[in-house]
């Protein structure tokens, strides 16, 4: 007899669900569909309240790790095309969140999937870091190794990392402000803050694809990203 | 990486249980779909910026907002949700 009052909330739903072609644009479909926005939202805060949906993490922990979501959004076309395939990859050296001096070069043997990214704790960057987090074992799969820079200090790299649970290398193009940003042409002169770029570097050093976000908050594909790996190795 | 123009092209849908509702550019709409794949939870994508009755449908359901991703599980519909709450809904419907 439990699973009757599931079942009638599942009829129920679809029947809502069914609803929406039926029905034409009016302040009584907004309001509809208000109500159910609503029941939604008040369905996930019950389940929070009663400890289903707790995480276990401090709460004060957990709304920093949230601050992006209510943070002012970034938007805007590219200004910058990147540099192209086909040539050797610069080679810099930047900290990163511990201080270690790392190179490009470091990496030499592996493929290297470099992200520049516009800031720490800015809306897309945030989920598009925990993105390539949640990916690692994949990329490891592909011998690619991920590195993400940005113009924040170590220090910011540090903090964000921890709270966003990053193990990758973040590293800080910070002083001269930009440097390696500049050097791969993905500098916004007019924000000081690089493009949302990525670039492939194969196991030689070499640029083998390279790709510039044209709206900055849109996200690459990664399944375009790991079609492009999978056709490096070959 | 191409970024295709907004047009009205509804997708086929494969009559899976589990539909994500979002974009090809959003990283959670990405992480959801790869989260789906890693469970082999087969699943249906319905890309918004492409198909106006996916884009239409998930209006209904939010109050009028283009939430994405936005998660159809069974009949559970979860707008912008964490791994933990897809997780909650996948084991309640048996699907995982």
């Amino acid at each position: 007899m439990t699973a009757i009052p599931n079942d009638r909330m599942a009829e129920l739903s679809q029947r809502f669900t069914e609803l929406e072609p039926e029905l034409k644009d009016s302040s009584e479909k907004e309001a509809l569909s208000i109500l159910h926005g609503m029941i939604q939202e008040s369905r996930r805060e019950m389940l929070a309240w009663t400890g289903q949906n707790y995480s276990g993490q401090d709460q004060s922990f957990e709304k920093i790790a949230n601050l992006y979501k209510s943070a002012p959004g970034m938007e805007g076309p590219a200004e910058n095309e990147g540099l192209p395939v086909g040539i050797p990859a610069p080679d810099f050296t930047l900290p990163d969140a511990d201080g270690n001096q790392v190179s490009l070069s470091d990496f030499r043997g592996k493929n290297v999937v470099l992200v520049f990214y516009p800031l720490d704790w800015s809306p897309a960057c945030s989920d598009q870091l925990s993105l390539y987090q949640s990916e690692l074992p994949d990329f490891e799969k592909q011998d690619a190794v991920v590195i993400g820079i940005s113009v924040d200090s170590l220090y910011s790299h540090g903090a964000w990392s921890l709270v966003r649970g990053i193990t990758f290398p973040l590293l800080a193009d910070f002083h001269p402000n930009g440097e390696v940003s500049k050097m791969y042409r993905v500098m916004r002169k007019t924000e000081g803050f690089s493009e949302r770029a990525l670039y492939i570097i194969d196991k030689g050093g070499n640029i083998r694809f390279s790709h510039v976000s044209p709206l900055i908050h849109h996200i690459p594909d990664i399944y375009e990203l790991f079609e492009q790996l999978e056709e490096i190795n070959q | 990486m191409s970024e295709k123009p907004v047009i009205n092209e509804p997708e086929v849908s494969n009559g899976n249980n589990v539909v994500v509702y979002g974009t090809r550019w959003c990283a959670a709409t990405q992480y959801v779909r790869r989260f789906l794949d890693r469970n082999n939870v087969e699943h249906d994508f319905r890309d918004i910026d492409r198909d106006k009755e996916a884009a239409d449908q998930v209006r209904w359901w939010t109050g009028g907002y283009l939430s994405h991703p936005t998660v159809k599980i069974i009949s559970d519909i979860l707008v912008e949700p964490l791994s933990n709450e897809i997780q909650q809904s996948l084991e309640k419907n048996n699907l995982i």
